[in-house]
């Protein structure tokens, strides 16, 4: 559910296109919505940021049909899940295992050898072998904490299907941390 | 959440590597992209104003008549002497139609804020 403060800066969006309160909000969700993508991405902060920044504006620009059936962020993370569908759909972006596909970031970290680079990129690989619809899951559950019922909101699928998912990404990404990290 | 889901959620909290300086960057970014704004505030702005310049051209248009008036007013209570009806009236009239205009548009344009802050909430619980 939204805050009532964010109700507040949610109205004088809609009401008056209010970019002042619309950075507000912005502020609370950037963080979480980019890391979003960044662990859908593998790792990408270039790519990272440009879906960021399309969800925004995408959000900004359809802040009339935000219908307050639901949570500011359930809506937010709706249209976040949509545009990384419609990235995937464009340019056929698919996370690969090998070290040559992982983005300039990861690579420079690994580089680094620095040992929390190493452990974040091993992480980056560990969750990169999950399932796209599992990795959807295990970042909405985990990171976002949302629940089984919002994360059904946001990507459209059964209840049955996401707790499948939450529990075989669960035991998937245990397995595959306790490997590499 | 139970004590392997918190370890998992902490794990997973490393993948973010974003900055508070790439955060603010981003944050600016973002909004110099945003597209400008619609007609609809572009109305109520307008509306608003038309209601806040009626005030204000009311006070321009009657300033003689409400300083006259004043002026008047004033001196006769220097000398000790009640305002005649005429000065009276006029001061009051003018001035509270002026005060009338702003303070209702004032209230309409808080009025409807709240309206819309209270529908939201409403339809939310």
């Amino acid at each position: 559910m939204s805050t009532p403060e964010e109700i507040f800066l949610i109205s004088r969006v809609v009401l008056l296109n209010d970019e002042r309160a619309f950075g507000r909000l912005m502020k609370r969700y950037l963080r979480p919505v980019h890391r979003y993508f960044l662990i859908e991405t593998g790792g990408d902060e270039a790519l990272s940021d440009d879906l960021t920044q399309e969800t925004f504006i995408r959000a900004w620009k359809g802040m009339d049909s935000y219908k307050r059936l639901s949570a500011f962020g359930t809506w937010l993370y709706r249209i976040a899940y949509n545009t990384y569908q419609n990235h995937l759909r464009g340019v056929k972006h698919h996370l690969s295992l090998d070290d040559e596909h992982l983005s300039p970031t990861l690579q420079t970290l690994t580089a680094e050898a620095d040992h929390d680079a190493e452990q974040v990129a091993s992480l980056h690989r560990a969750i990169a072998q999950l399932s796209e619809r599992e990795r959807t899951c295990i970042t909405l559950f985990y990171l976002e904490e949302m629940s089984v019922k919002e994360i059904a909101a946001v990507t459209s699928m059964s209840e049955g299907s996401i707790k499948t998912a939450l529990h075989r990404g669960r035991n998937h990404l245990r397995t595959l941390l306790t490997e590499t990290i | 959440m139970n004590r392997e889901d918190r370890q998992i959620r902490d794990l997973l909290l490393k993948a973010d590597t974003l900055s508070h300086e790439h955060e603010r960057q981003l944050h600016s970014r973002i909004m110099r992209q945003l597209p400008t704004r619609s007609l609809r505030r572009i109305y109520l702005t307008l509306f608003f104003a038309l209601l806040w310049g009626g005030g204000i051209g009311l006070f321009i248009t009657y300033w003689q008549e409400i300083s006259h008036s004043l002026l008047t007013m004033t001196r006769t209570l220097l000398d000790y002497q009640l305002p005649s009806m005429e000065t009276f009236v006029t001061f009051a009239l003018c001035i509270g139609a002026i005060v009338f205009i702003i303070v209702e548009s004032w209230e309409a344009m808080n009025e409807y804020y709240e309206y819309e802050i209270r529908q939201m909430l409403e339809n939310r619980s």
